[in-house]
């Protein structure tokens, strides 16, 4: 059963400089219980993606399609109907916990806050729940680091706060975009491993640009270009076996893998490219390429791609 | 007057030239983190010495020289100097010529009416300012937001002596709702003491509404600003992300971020208001310090100018304390040293 489906899913904001077409017919589903990896370079709309789904996006922001969560379509629902859902059943996690925690509330507090407001407990139960929290994170002496601000925490630890304030209400559904950005390599596996741990047996979005963080902990991949998906596939064909030219010039592009740059720059996404988006930095690309715009199509028990070489 | 409150408040103005942006503002504070309590204090004794000499040089600067007015002539300047600061010490702080009796006395006949009528309007347009600033924010863009907008500011563009003035004529004299003038009804005796605290307030009502409602606007817009600056942060996201509602998270998530910048400007901002208070007591005849000064200024009455100058000094000084005790108390940044 799906947790999670997105149907013809667009979002556009209106800006000065003309539309920016951030995500562009996205279809995606997510079972329960899987642990998806969307992955692309900076920029590409998969934050977007993860935020239009809990709907925290600008009020400007034109979102088109269906997102049908357990059955819902989240678009559908009043504001009031979407607080119920956001934290409680699908919650995220945000990039940057530096800037993404409260400097002048305790570090317990902002945990214990959606405890209090999703499963009905007084301040001090939700308060003792917050501490457990931030012990099943790995943080010791939770007792004291409740009381603590985030400026006493470190970077590494500050990640595992909002991780423990994501899993706080026990959601359906985590959202976790680029939780290991910024971090130096040894607290990065740390905390690689500890979303492997958290999220077992739970369904996860796990945004990312780091194919390795990925590779660990997803069931499935999906590669995002320039606000479209190009590749899904199981986690293991795709680092076998990747199909697109895009994925495997990102994969190329590895310092484990020869550290070879895709040529030129992503698209704006305002002005995309016609035909296949990737068309202008693809070796394979043909005069087809520059005018039709490639479907995605099944090559093999569920791993699609979309890109004329397979068609 | 006020170029003195501005100069004593130096360390406010250096906060108003970082305001534009919160990051620039934290690290402002950097350095404040850093001074412990020891040296707070002597800076602010260094700050009282620097006032009391300002306090005694600048009246010996104005035309028609107070030298005329004093008996102490005979004196040279430093003569003068080491005197008035002995005498301070001793709590002696001269004697009024006009009014023939100690300065001290006189003053202190005149304080409590403006303790009440800075003390009321204080509480009131910093309250409302930031509440009404922080609805702005919240419902920037809808008729909320532009209808405090606009009545703010064109309040707050009245110059307090224009404003009383119209008070005076419309709400005084035309529909005669409001006594015109003095703190209370003069020769009249009263049977409970509640009679007295009600004559009192209804003397009040139109001076401290004239203070509130000119120096609103400035809180309301440094609150509207400042909130809006904190309500496109990274936390606030999180806290939407959490499920909170939108008020809860005005209230709690930003309020206080929004605060930090503000606090020190709101001592400012009263420091304005407290040499703004002679204006408004002079248009409403309001017997306290500010009126004082008015009198003292047509009278060549420097030892009281002196004396009514030390005060307002003095009580922005005290409001600049509280303003950095409770901006320790909200950020635990700086607390924490």
């Amino acid at each position: 059963m799906s947790i999670l489906k997105l149907t013809h899913l667009n979002v556009h904001f209106p800006t000065q400089d003309g539309v920016v077409k951030a995500v562009n017919t996205v279809d995606l589903e997510m079972a329960n219980g899987e642990r998806l990896g969307l992955i692309g370079e900076t920029g590409c709309g998969k934050t977007v993606l993860g935020m239009s789904i809990i709907r925290l996006l600008q009020l400007a922001t034109k979102v088109e399609g269906k997102i049908v969560y357990k059955g819902k379509d989240l678009l559908k629902l009043s504001e009031e109907e979407m607080r119920k859902i956001r934290g409680k059943e699908i919650a995220m996690i945000l990039q940057n916990p530096t800037t993404s925690l409260n400097p002048v509330l305790k570090v317990g507090d902002q945990i214990a806050e959606a405890i209090q407001l999703h499963q009905g407990l007084d301040k001090r139960a939700a308060k003792e729940k917050a501490i457990e929290m931030l012990e099943s994170v790995k943080i010791s002496s939770p007792e004291k680091r409740a009381n603590e601000y985030p400026h006493q925490f470190s970077g590494g630890m500050k990640e595992r706060a909002m991780i423990a304030m994501g899993l706080a209400c026990n959601p359906s559904l985590i959202i976790a975009d680029e939780p290991t950005k910024g971090l130096d390599v040894t607290i990065k596996m740390q905390i690689v491993k500890l979303m492997k741990e958290v999220t077992k047996r739970k369904s996860m979005l796990f945004i990312t640009h780091d194919l390795g963080a990925a590779a660990e902990i997803c069931d499935n991949i999906a590669v995002m270009y320039a606000g479209e998906l190009v590749e899904y596939a199981k986690t293991e064909d795709i680092f076998k076996n990747p199909l697109h030219p895009y994925t495997r010039g990102f994969l190329n592009s590895l310092p484990s893998m020869g550290l070879k740059p895709i040529r030129g720059m992503s698209p704006s996404l305002i002005d995309l490219p016609t035909g296949c988006r990737f068309h202008p930095r693809c070796d394979h690309a043909s005069a087809k390429c520059k005018t039709e715009h490639p479907e995605m199509v099944e090559i093999e028990n569920g791993n699609y791609v979309r890109c004329f070489l397979y068609t | 007057m006020s170029l003195i409150s501005i100069m004593f408040s130096r360390e406010n103005l250096c906060n108003l030239v970082v305001i534009k942006g919160t990051k620039q503002i934290h690290t402002f504070f950097l350095f404040k983190i850093h001074m412990n309590i020891i040296t707070k204090v002597v800076s602010y004794l260094i700050i009282i010495f620097i006032i009391l000499s300002l306090n005694f040089f600048l009246p010996r600067m104005m035309p028609a020289g107070p030298l005329s007015g004093l008996t102490s002539s005979d004196k040279t300047v430093l003569e003068q100097y080491t005197n008035y600061m002995t005498n301070l010490m001793h709590g002696d702080f001269g004697w009024s010529t006009s009014k023939n009796a100690p300065v001290w006395d006189v003053l202190m006949r005149s304080l409590k009416w403006t303790l009440l009528l800075v003390g009321t309007s204080t509480v009131i347009y910093v309250i409302v300012g930031i509440l009404s600033g922080a609805v702005s924010a919240w419902k920037k863009g809808k008729k909320t937001d532009v209808g405090l907008l606009v009545l703010l500011i064109s309040m707050a563009s009245f110059p307090p002596f224009f404003l009383g003035m119209l008070f005076i004529i419309f709400l005084g004299w035309k529909l005669d709702l409001f006594p015109r003038f003095g703190a209370q009804t003069l020769f009249i005796d009263y049977s409970t003491p509640f009679g007295v605290v009600l004559d009192i307030l209804h003397h009040l009502a139109l001076p401290a509404a004239t203070l509130t409602l000119t120096s609103i606007g400035v809180i309301y817009l440094l609150t509207r600003n400042s909130m809006l600056n904190v309500l496109g942060e990274d936390y606030i996201l999180t806290a939407r992300a959490k499920g909170l509602s939108e008020w809860y998270i005005v209230r709690r998530h930003a309020l206080k971020n929004a605060m930090l910048p503000i606090i020190t400007l709101v001592a400012l901002i009263v420091g304005l208001v407290i040499t703004g208070t002679i204006f408004v007591e002079t248009v409403f005849a309001y017997p306290g310090v500010g009126m004082l000064v008015a009198d003292a200024i047509s009278a060549h009455d420097y030892p009281l100018l002196q004396g009514a100058f030390l005060f307002i000094a003095l009580a922005i000084l005290a409001v600049n304390f509280i303003a950095d005790m409770i901006y320790v108390h909200l950020d635990p940044r700086v607390k924490q040293e």
